[in-house]
């Protein structure tokens, strides 16, 4: 089930690990990553949040499928072109059939951006 | 990657990179209505294979009511502050997605817009967004 989506290969590569109760991803802003100044795309930022939330949905629902019922981010700084980006997420709340979480993504060490989601545990009824 | 334009449509240029890697975005005119849209291909799809990904939805969802915070305000230049969506259904392979964005403020400083993606007339995702007006105070 984690194997890597066909559209996070494509704007990838993005690398996720697990610790404890927390996921985590590394990524690299290239080139292609960038909006029209020159930072990466808030779309860009946006998949990088829903990745790491995403993967941390999967890891602490047993095997169950999970899907995102809303995700929410705050653009709160850019990030430059090279810049390492970092992004961590932990679970706010479990219940049987809901997860709530929240993750942060920084650029060399910076803030870029916050983000909550809300996602579904176990088949859409 | 080519995409044929859908009826209707015109095919947007595009300046951003990013916007340029996961594109095309197409256009259309609606009795006074811009519709933003792009066709779900392989590129996009999430790790089932069948549904696109939630990245790509969000990122069309910025892009789309970035053409609204952007050329229905005067071509001033802005910048995403938050973007909040819920997704109702997610889309498949070859289905064509489309954006309905209005403002339901504008101050000098602060935009905030609403966008409705659908798939025909099914809504898909719903959207609001806030956006600051660069080099407003």
């Amino acid at each position: 089930m984690s194997s890597p989506s066909a559209f996070e290969a494509h704007v990838g590569p993005i690398s996720y690990t697990h610790a404890g109760n927390g996921a985590s991803l590394t990524f690299t802003i290239d080139a292609h990553h960038l909006n029209g100044d020159g930072y990466i795309h808030g779309g860009m930022m946006m998949t990088l949040a829903s990745g790491v939330l995403g993967e941390l949905a999967r890891t602490v629902s047993g095997g169950a499928p999970t899907a995102p019922l809303s995700v929410n981010c705050d653009f709160v700084g850019p990030g430059p072109k090279d810049a390492a980006v970092v992004g961590k997420a932990e679970v706010t709340r479990q219940t049987r059939t809901v997860l709530f979480t929240s993750a942060e993504l920084r650029a060399d060490g910076k803030l870029m951006m916050t983000a909550t989601g809300v996602y579904r545990i176990g088949d859409a009824s | 990657m080519s995409a044929a334009t859908p009826q209707g449509f015109f095919s947007q240029e595009l300046i951003d990179p990013f916007e340029k890697f996961v594109g095309p975005l197409f256009e259309k005119d609606e009795d006074g209505q811009r519709v933003v849209a792009f066709r779900v291909d392989e590129r996009h799809l999430g790790s089932d294979g069948v549904h696109v990904h939630e990245g790509q939805l969000m990122t069309f969802a910025d892009a789309s009511m970035g053409c609204t915070a952007y050329w229905d305000n005067d071509h001033v230049p802005c910048a995403t502050l938050s973007l909040q969506v819920s997704f109702l259904r997610f889309p498949t392979l070859g289905e064509l997605v489309e954006c309905r964005a209005r403002f339901t403020r504008k101050t000098r400083s602060i935009l905030f817009v609403e966008g409705a993606i659908s798939v025909g007339d099914e809504p898909v995702m719903s959207a609001t967004s806030l956006w600051k007006v660069l080099g407003a105070r």
